[in-house]
């Protein structure tokens, strides 16, 4: 890989910046965010040894040459299994600051997300939740069903999290967490202050932290208005498992928040930046719309073919690829196992497509065929 | 007998267990060169295009199946062209000829009798009720546990696939077609893997039950299945190929073995346990092992046109790209049509999902090849169900001596481009084709004190 000497990097980096501000405040400008997407795709492709093997064997199997393209659509993204197995960042492991792991699979490796500067995270993070989860309120308070920072410093969740209650949070705020567990009468006595205050509160947690809670906690709340919910993440065999709606239900009845103000979050280890369902940016708008993740504007959320990965057309149903201006350092478009399709402005996903973990393919096709959704 | 379209209840199972059971004797009675003669016609319908259960063989596998009607065709065609009432008879007649040989006998038994040596004769036992519970992933595997119990006269009932019911329901009609007298021997059924009281219902009126599927579902089979009778496994499976000296000494040669290697990868979109899912080549000859990917990528394009795979789920498509991805990162990723070949010289390069992805390693001969294959139990060892070859006889040799001292490797070894059309009659899993269907009666001949002689029975 070519030595950068960062003038490059730090010129993509002040065009992200930008970008991301920019949109942040409410304009679009897909062709400014996809030229940028491919100035970082040739950038990467030098400087990531993952990125130039991957767009080497495009280019060998579909003509595709990275200086030529004016879409970033035509040029691969990193498969997340790829984190698992490979360095994916253009500086040297001594220029790292954070490194964010994927939680553990059954094969036990751990994707890794190295990154040497948390400003373009940052930025985006706090400009796509000031969007989607509190558009109405500068801060209010926040009680988190995730481990605080301290305990999990290789989350990226923990992180986020962390930074909001740093942006967001108002009095009153507090991690419902403890030493490695659910801490579920700090959480009781959370809600209950609020409901005596008649102060509204965002609940933030993991979809299995939820049902955590729904199965320890013996009474209900009817939180204050405008009070919200942000869910995020799958079970991934942690607790039993509870469909979309029927979860949205249960939010409802125990914390008493309407399902227009309960919001699902859409991140990953491997990224930088964050979708989010529109239903409280709706709710706020007096909008009747179909449930659905949208992405910033900053950040190309598409669908595409499992086999070809090229788009799929209409509503089809096909895997979900996240292009992130703010993925500088690592890589600019990854692609996810997530089946999904195209709503409107945005994306509903479908689950995961289980990972046919290489065993043979009798085995691996009889596994992934009964994990047809 | 039930059809295969319906979930049929318990009692319906029982019912047609028992229905297909009691015609054992009737099917005995038909003869053995009765029965081949009319499986064997029954095969070349259905492998015929020109009939017309041949032609709706052609119509209705692809929706079922996921391959593409040109790969349903030339699966029909090369499994069940070879199925002669010929081969069938040869068969019966090598395998369940009576026995009979000296056995050496213990101090006489009682005063008077003598002693060592004497003779034995044994005679075949089939099977009352054979249950074969098949796998979806590859239809014509149906085939073999079908036909050669009931070329034994072993009634056979055939529990699906839920995914794929139709090449048992076709061949049953295919059976009926031929011999009004033998089709009812066959029953198919269809229900949930996980239906006790279906399973129940069938499992504990055969005295023979051949089960094919994961390791899981096979122990799960086992367990469930009553002393009493015996169980045939065809559990997970894995196979690989080798690519030896002699086909890498000229470009020519390689491109042969690669073409050979592609229609072994390609045939039934690679989802069989026959399927390879890694070549190891042999290094530092005229042609690398590189090159080798190359020419075998080549092949797969060629063969796009003519086998074309089948459309691809979502969910595999998805362990597809996510191989992909990283072979292409820890090596070189070769992709086309509806294929890709991966190169890697890491140990760590993993086997693709299946549906024509596959890795060409390099290796330094038979002896590494074979301590791969062992090294690995999780993958290979006692999972290997075949390995191609392309080698000259010298480096074959070397390769049977090293595969025949680790216990638990025990493939079938097949040329290159045959891997996925195994003869029907051939060995599986190191079993001979009949094992564990035929039990034996033995009869042991000798003098009984104080009697006349006895003759030896036959």
């Amino acid at each position: 890989m070519i030595h950068d000497p960062g003038d490059a990097r730090d010129a993509l980096a002040r065009r992200c910046a930008t970008l991301i501000q920019t949109l942040a405040r409410g304009a679009r400008d897909d062709a400014e965010r996809d030229a940028l997407l491919v100035d970082i795709a040739r950038w990467q492709a030098r400087h990531i040894a993952p990125h130039g093997r991957l767009v080497h064997a495009r280019a060998r199997a579909r003509g595709v040459d990275v200086n030529q393209v004016s879409s970033p659509a035509l040029l691969p993204a990193v498969p997340t299994d790829v984190f698992r197995m490979a360095r994916v960042a253009a500086h040297p492991p001594a220029l790292d600051i954070k490194t964010f792991l994927t939680s553990g699979t059954t094969s036990g490796a751990r994707g890794a997300h190295h990154l040497r500067d948390l400003s373009l995270y940052d930025l985006s993070a706090g400009a796509a939740a000031a969007r989607a989860l509190f558009p109405d309120v500068p801060r209010m308070t926040l009680v988190s069903l995730v481990p605080p920072e301290h305990e999990a410093p290789e989350s990226s969740l923990s992180y986020m999290v962390a930074r909001f209650h740093e942006w967001f949070g108002g009095q009153g705020s507090v991690h419902a967490w403890h030493q490695g567990a659910l801490d579920l009468d700090r959480l009781a006595h959370a809600l209950d202050r609020a409901v005596a205050a008649d102060t509204p509160v965002a609940l933030l947690g993991t979809s299995f932290a939820f049902v955590f809670a729904e199965d320890g906690l013996r009474r209900s709340w009817r939180l204050p208005a405008r009070s919200r919910i942000m869910q995020t993440g799958g079970f991934k065999g942690r607790s039993r498992e509870i469909a979309p709606d029927a979860m949205r239900a249960l939010l409802e009845a125990r914390y008493g928040v309407p399902e227009s103000f309960i919001v699902a979050e859409y991140g990953m280890c491997e990224l930088s930046s964050q979708l989010y369902e529109t239903s409280l940016v709706d709710a706020l708008a007096g909008r009747a719309g179909p449930r659905r993740l949208r992405a910033p504007a900053w950040v190309r959320a598409s669908i595409v073919d499992p086999d070809t990965l090229t788009l799929v057309q209409g509503d089809q149903v096909g895997l979900v690829r996240i292009d992130d201006v703010a993925n500088l350092d690592t890589a600019w478009a990854v692609q996810t196992s997530d089946l999904g399709r195209r709503v409107g402005d945005g994306l509903v996903l479908l689950g995961r497509a289980a990972g046919a973990a290489p065993r043979g393919c009798s085995l691996a096709v009889e596994e992934a065929l009964g994990a047809v959704p | 007998v039930s059809q295969a379209h319906e979930q049929p209840s318990p009692a319906e199972v029982a019912r047609v267990a028992s229905e297909v059971g009691a015609r054992a004797e009737a099917l005995r009675g038909l003869g053995a060169e009765r029965r081949a003669a009319a499986i064997a016609r029954a095969a070349a319908v259905l492998a015929s295009p020109r009939t017309a259960l041949g032609q709706r063989a052609r119509a209705s596998l692809p929706g079922a199946t996921g391959l593409s009607p040109a790969m349903v065709a030339w699966a029909l065609e090369s499994s069940l062209a070879p199925v002669s009432q010929r081969a069938l008879m040869d068969l019966m007649d090598a395998a369940l000829a009576p026995a009979t040989r000296a056995i050496t006998t213990g101090a006489p038994a009682a005063p008077g009798a003598t002693g060592a040596p004497d003779s034995m004769t044994a005679r075949p036992v089939v099977p009352g009720l054979v249950a074969v519970i098949l796998a979806g992933n590859v239809f014509t595997a149906g085939l073999r546990p079908v036909i050669l119990p009931l070329c034994l006269g072993a009634p056979v009932v055939c529990k699906t696939s839920s995914r794929e019911q139709v090449f048992p329901a076709l061949l049953r009609e295919a059976l009926l077609h031929a011999d009004a007298a033998l089709g009812p021997a066959l029953g198919v059924l269809c229900f949930g893997g996980g239906e006790r009281d279906h399973e129940r219902a069938l499992l504990e009126r055969a005295d023979v039950v051949i089960v094919y599927g994961g390791d899981a579902t096979v122990q799960e089979v086992r367990g469930r299945t009553p002393a009493t009778a015996r169980v045939i496994e065809h559990g997970h499976g894995t196979s690989a190929a080798y690519v030896g000296a002699s086909a890498l000494a000229s470009e020519e040669r390689a491109r042969r073995a690669a073409t050979a290697l592609a229609l072994d990868t390609a045939a039934y979109d690679q989802r069989g346990c026959l399927s390879p899912l890694v070549a190891w080549v042999r290094s530092g000859q005229a042609v690398d092992p590189r090159r080798f990917a190359t020419l075998v990528h080549q092949a797969l394009d060629a063969l796009d046109r003519d086998l074309p795979r089948g459309p691809l789920d979502p969910v595999l498509g998805a362990a597809q790209m996510q191989w992909r991805g990283v072979a292409a990162v820890q090596g070189e990723l070769f992709e086309g049509r509806g294929h890709a070949v991966a190169y890697s010289e890491t140990p760590r390069g993993a086997p693709g999902p299946g549906w024509r992805n596959l890795l060409v390693r390099p290796c330094q001969g038979p002896a590494e090849l074979t301590a791969e294959l062992a090294g690995d139990r999780s993958l290979w060892g006692a999972h290997l169900k075949a390995l191609g070859v392309a080698c000259d006889q010298r480096e074959l040799g070397e390769l049977i001596r090293l595969l025949a001292l680790c216990p638990r490797l025990c493939p079938r070894l097949c040329p290159l481009g045959r891997m996925q059309s195994p003869p029907f009659d051939a060995f599986a899993e190191g079993r001979t084709p009949l094992a564990g269907l035929v039990s034996w009666l033995s009869v042991e001949a000798g003098e009984i004190a104080g009697a006349e002689p006895a003759e030896p029975v036959t």
